[in-house]
């Protein structure tokens, strides 16, 4: 070849097409057409095949896209502790924790003890000392100082409003265990397989309760604190909890007998709820203001176990069931125990309106209650 | 958007006819048949996928589309040759039957075509298939009057890119 650079341009254009015909495929190559439509047409059915997956699957997006707008209204905040560290997370899948709770609690519905607070009159529990008239603090700097230790509250996020504190006095309380009567509750709630030792009789159980703080909140709005309205909202938190009994004897298994005593006839049921530290302490107090009847149950906040009562309404005059009506007792008051290694909170709140025990704004109530459980400090 | 129905028969015909056609006009960019055979393939694909305006020259189209698409593969070979002792794009360019030299002819002309324009690239080679001025601004859609000029400056372009590659071409 010459150089094309001392050539005209037909030259430019000879050098060229020597240079391109040496790019020619060899004469004896054809390319193969059936090879090329049978891998046009496997191409085309793939593409239609995805196609239509990916309709199928537009659909389903769609779908689920209405089911979580409808399940998921924005909610005004609401901070969950993830784990003990203490990070914070701004978690707004409130109805889906509301679902939830409603799958997970409120459908199985609680262990109800209907003889509960007559059983507490049995216990015979009496106050060695009392904590006197409750002191009205101004904020928890002065909670603090009179309590001797720093009271928690819920994050402010999650219940911004301020709570009126107020200090009680350390306190006492004492009962006597007497078998004739707790065998005379089983035996009329009809539990044949209870086992009552005999040498439980005439122990003696003293609870001794340090000062404790309160907080109440009081006409605590929808969109406050979740979505349920409160009449009231009250947090305990005093510190340990200290139950003297006897060497060798079993409170766990005498607090379970008194559960199953009040009506709960689950014995695995019983024997796991008191072996929660808070249920003995709960039943010795005997302050429970159950009105009527009482569920109760074990339930998790993350951090650990908290025992969960829910306080019954009497049936409304000419309340009907239905699928738009109440199909079983109304919940009132619902109230939370936790022990955490300083402290004891009880936490309870009483429902502007009661509200169904099977119904989702029960488990809306819970859900309320146990992220400012979960919320506090 | 695809191909409509009653294109579809004309799509099959169009692609029985310029097939062949195309995928040994892209040999000439790629010096494989595979990957010729692939970009031809391809480029009717995105025919047959998205298929340009109703007015557009429809195979002037697939010939910018699939020079363009051979000259990406050969971009992407030349890439991998880098990392690779002997890059496919050397051993495939090779021609056992004939000269080193030729062979190596080859691949120099090869290499500084690849390095022109598309549009550059697609004049060069239907030109050496034998296509005329006038064939020539048909297919790549093209002002007649201006083919020949075009034409000059890529292979003007073409001559550039090889004597700046490699000086004097070898005799």
């Amino acid at each position: 070849m010459d150089d094309p650079r001392s050539e005209s341009s037909q030259n430019l254009e000879q050098w060229i097409q020597g240079c391109t015909a040496l790019l020619a495929p060899s004469a004896d190559w054809e390319p193969d057409l059936n090879v090329a439509r049978a891998r046009f047409a496997a191409r085309r059915r793939r593409r239609l095949r995805l196609r239509r997956y990916s309709l199928i699957a537009a659909m389903a997006a769609v779908v689920a896209c209405v089911v979580l707008y409808g399940i998921l209204p924005p909610r005004k905040v609401f901070a969950q502790r993830i784990n003990s560290t203490g990070s914070y997370f701004v978690f707004r899948l409130y109805r889906v924790e509301q679902l939830w709770r409603w799958i997970t609690l409120v459908r199985p519905g609680p262990v109800l003890l209907p003889s509960l607070q007559e059983h507490l009159g049995l216990l015979h529990a009496q106050a060695l000392t009392e904590s006197g008239a409750a002191q009205a603090v101004s904020d928890v700097a002065e909670a603090t100082r009179r309590a001797g230790f720093v009271p928690f509250l819920p994050h402010s996020e999650v219940l911004s409003k301020s709570p009126q504190l107020s200090v009680f006095g350390p306190m006492s309380y004492r009962t006597v265990v007497r078998t004739a009567d707790l065998e005379q509750a089983l035996r009329e709630r009809g539990v044949p397989d209870q086992d009552v030792p005999k040498s439980w009789d005439g122990t003696q159980i003293t609870l001794q309760m340090g000062a404790r703080v309160a907080a109440e909140w009081t006409d605590v709005p929808a969109g406050s604190s979740g979505e349920s309205e409160w009449l009231e909202l009250t947090l305990v938190q005093v510190p340990p909890l200290v139950v003297a009994t006897p060497t060798g004897f079993d409170l766990a298994a005498f607090t379970a007998a008194n559960l199953r005593a009040a009506g709960m006839r689950n014995r695995q049921a019983a024997l796991k709820l008191a072996q929660l530290n808070t249920t003995a302490p709960a039943l010795l107090l005997g302050n429970l203001p159950a009105p009527r009847h009482a569920g109760v149950r074990a339930v998790d906040l993350l951090a650990g176990p908290a025992t969960l009562i829910e306080e019954f309404a009497m049936p409304r005059p000419g309340a009907r069931s239905g699928w738009f009506e109440p199909s079983g007792p109304e919940v009132e008051r619902v109230t939370l125990l936790w022990s955490r290694p300083d402290r004891v909170y009880m936490l309870s709140g009483t429902m502007r309106v009661p509200c169904d025990m099977f119904g989702l704004d029960m488990a809306g109530a819970l859900t309320d209650l146990m992220d400012l459980a979960i919320s506090i400090e | 958007m695809t191909v409509p129905k009653e294109a579809s028969r004309d799509f099959d015909s169009l692609f029985d006819a310029g097939y062949r056609r195309l995928a040994r006009l892209l040999y000439r960019i790629t010096g494989d048949t595979g990957r010729a055979e692939e970009a031809a393939s391809e480029a009717f694909w995105r025919l047959h996928h998205r298929p340009p305006p109703a007015k557009a020259n429809v195979e002037g189209w697939l010939y910018r589309t699939g020079v363009r698409l051979a000259l990406d593969q050969v971009k992407k070979d030349r890439r991998r040759a880098r990392y690779e002792a002997l890059g496919s794009f050397f051993r495939l360019a090779a021609s056992p039957e004939k000269g080193l030299e030729r062979a190596e002819e080859r691949t120099r002309v090869r290499r500084a075509l690849c390095e022109l324009k598309a549009d550059q690239v697609a004049l060069i080679v239907l030109r050496a298939e034998g296509l005329s001025y006038g064939e020539l601004a048909a297919e790549l859609h093209l002002n007649p009057a201006s083919v020949g000029t075009l034409l000059a400056r890529a292979q003007e372009a073409f001559r550039k890119e090889y004597v700046k590659r490699y000086g004097r071409p070898a005799q």
